[in-house]
């Protein structure tokens, strides 16, 4: 894996990029989730060794900076595909994890000729208030979790969130936590609805799957109700035994990733 | 000094259980608790003691605003306002409306139009305070986006300072709110404008703005002079730095007072009350007082505990002051209570150690009845406030009301009316 920084076109903007070349393929670019990045993009060791893979942080989340410069998806959206471009020229394939899946999204909907396919995590973009889900900037961080994780004392959960004894350290971390889900605020607070569904025809030609978690407090799995509506070409399916982090907790994304490249290249 | 009487607008009828069988005070109160004709009741009785606190001489007195509340019924601090502004003109009180957080207001002209209203109907007696607006009601009540609300708020105060004082129509081209045509009718009595003074919870961001707009900075706790001041510690150098002088009027501070004949009466008289206060009132689930991206990493980390700490618990919390007794408070100079003598000694003491011009003084507390709070104003008017309102004479105070040339207030009529025939 190789790091680049990519200076942005606004004054204090920057993008870190982590890169997998392999040979082959069109460029998968990852958008990781409201939580932040937890090191590689997390899509198995066959897209990994395989596909040329870039995990984009997002401004405010990873190690990227700017943030400031966005009120709105829309115009995170733009920015984002700037990036991209720096980095592929050809039509790409974006991956999206709960946040990252609302901003792949939106970044489809932006420019859908240069999107070969979409493959959607847990995204947030849609709201019911039958199937609210948590509010994730309004739970303490012992209360969200077992939103986030089926086991939230296991080794995936322990391994995002350590629990140093310092009170120091854990009040770093918590500080940490803070940041990045109030840079998530400005994009689905106080609702997760990005009015995705008003600019849904724009991916009426792209192909697109969405994953849910069957047990994701966050983003509820009723919700595909709402996804296969507005995007009635899109496959939707649930995956059994993962809550709000499936990426992390089964291979699903890594396969559909596999499975829709090896589509398009048909 | 200057003392203000202010006000929450408790609800006094949160259950026994309210602690352990629900989650918050604030945000998501379950609304089957709310007894509205009892709130009818408690509206009129606090309206009532305002009125006699400005009667018995209180320099100011003072109303907020805060939502989705059973810790405060005060939805509309102008509202309030509104309904004290006619019946203080026989005193010489001023009006203090600590509240109208700009951010909630769409657009925030609205802020600038209503304190306007209430500085003619008042005959210029206004003293306007804009906070940011706490977490629970500005993001959590409210939907207000928590990264950009601080610079929400300072677009916000600088359309309503401009429509305040430009001499004609202009147009507003802001982030957050876009106006063609700015031109309130009317404008402020005081000329400029009210004094404004700026409160905070203690974020370096709000001690900063305060200075920048010259402006006294107030501090928000519940938890007394003694557990602040370091944070005023923090504002005095921030005030030398910006080459200030160190004049005690550019600050304040919220504390609750309590007097009784003698510290045993005051304890007999007030403790189940401020237990109730402390126990129910600020029973807050710890997520809704700070959304993430309310305040800065700066600002979270200046109250991190020291490295190697096993436990981050603080003494100054709403948890931990859930379990102290009234002695413990009194102590910890989180409640300001006891004998006249004791109050006016305290008092003092903390004004003098910060540098502490104005007290905002909340002497009703939780379930404190009308006739309780009516004894608390007249002991506080007749024997401590006596003894302190010349303290820090010798420094002139900028931001209090000033007589108007030439203007004479109109005549109020009385309440009870006669029918003419």
């Amino acid at each position: 894996m190789t790091r680049q920084v990519i200076e942005g076109p606004l004054k204090g903007l920057s993008f870190v990029v982590d890169r997998t070349e392999n040979r082959g393929g069109p460029l998968v670019v990852f958008l990781h989730s409201a939580w932040g990045a937890f090191g590689d993009a997390p899509l198995g060791d066959q897209v990994m060794s395989t596909m040329d893979v870039a995990t984009l942080h997002i401004p405010g989340w990873g190690l990227s900076k700017g943030i400031e410069h966005f009120d709105d998806i829309s115009e995170l959206a733009l920015a984002m595909w700037w990036a991209v471009e720096q980095l592929s020229s050809e039509p790409v394939v974006l991956v999206g994890h709960c946040l990252g899946g609302a901003l792949a999204t939106e970044m489809a909907i932006t420019q859908p000729l240069k999107v070969r396919g979409l493959v959607l995590s847990n995204p947030f973009g849609f709201f019911n208030s039958v199937y609210p889900g948590a509010d994730i900037f309004g739970l303490l961080p012992k209360d969200v979790m077992h939103h986030v994780y089926m086991d939230p004392a296991g080794s995936i959960a322990t391994a995002h969130y350590p629990s140093p004894s310092d009170a120091y350290e854990r009040g770093l971390m918590a500080i940490r936590r803070v940041e990045v889900l109030g840079a998530a605020s400005r994009f689905i607070f106080p609702l997760p609805d990005t009015n995705i569904a008003k600019r849904a025809y724009r991916l009426a030609t792209v192909p697109m799957t969405v994953l849910f978690g069957e047990k994701d407090g966050i983003v509820p799995s009723e919700l595909a109700y709402e996804w296969s509506t507005a995007f009635p070409h899109a496959q939707v399916k649930t995956i059994a035994q993962t809550a709000h982090m499936t990426p992390y907790e089964s291979g699903a994304l890594g396969t559909e990733v596999s499975l829709l490249v090896a589509a398009a290249a048909m | 000094m200057k003392f203000t009487y202010f006000h929450l607008m408790p609800f006094d009828g949160l259950p026994d259980d309210f602690t352990t069988n629900h989650r918050s005070v604030w945000v998501d109160i379950p609304p089957s608790l709310q007894d509205v004709p009892r709130i009818h009741r408690l509206y009129n009785e606090y309206l009532d003691e305002l009125e006699y606190a400005a009667t018995k001489g209180f320099d100011a007195i003072g109303v907020n605003e805060h939502h989705n509340s059973g810790y405060g019924l005060m939805c509309s601090p102008n509202m309030m306002g509104a309904a004290l502004a006619r019946r203080i003109t026989d005193t010489d009180a001023k009006l203090l409306v600590l509240g109208d957080a700009v951010c909630l207001y769409n657009p925030p002209i609205r802020v600038a139009e209503e304190l306007a209203m209430l500085d003619v109907i008042s005959g210029g007696r206004l003293i306007t305070g804009f906070p940011l607006g706490s977490s629970s009601d500005a993001n959590f009540a409210y939907g207000v986006k928590p990264a950009t609300m601080r610079e929400q708020h300072r677009e916000g105060i600088e359309l309503v300072l401009r429509a305040w004082t430009e001499p004609e129509v202009f147009s507003f081209n802001g982030r957050f709110t876009k106006l063609r045509y700015v031109n309130p009718w009317p404008k402020p009595l005081q000329n400029p404008h009210p004094p404004i003074w700026t409160p905070g919870s203690g974020s370096l961001e709000t001690m900063d703005f305060a200075i920048e707009m010259n402006s006294p900075f107030f501090l928000l706790s519940y938890f007394g002079a003694k557990f602040a001041t370091d944070n005023f510690r923090k504002y005095w150098d921030r005030v030398e730095k910006a080459g200030m002088d160190q004049n005690p009027y550019r600050t304040g501070m919220v504390q609750v007072v309590m007097v009784g004949d003698t510290d045993a009466e005051a304890k007999r008289l007030y403790e189940e009350h401020a237990k109730y206060f402390f126990q129910r009132c600020t029973h807050i689930y710890p997520a809704y007082t700070e959304a993430p991206g309310y305040k800065s990493v700066e600002s979270l980390k200046e109250v991190l505990p020291k490295p190697g700490a096993a436990s981050a618990s603080r003494a100054d919390s709403f948890a931990a002051a859930q379990k102290y007794s009234w002695d413990q408070m009194v102590d910890m100079g989180i409640i300001i209570g006891g004998s006249p003598d004791t109050v006016r000694e305290r008092l003092e003491a903390a004004g003098r150690e910060n540098s502490i011009g104005n007290w905002v003084l909340l002497m009703q507390l939780g379930s404190m009845p009308k006739d309780l709070a009516m004894y608390n104003i007249d002991l506080f008017t007749e024997k401590v406030m006596p003894g302190l309102s010349d303290v820090f004479s010798n420094h002139q105070h900028h931001w209090w009301p000033k007589p108007i040339a030439g203007f004479s207030p109109a005549e109020v009529a009385s309440v009870r009316r006669e029918v003419r025939v």
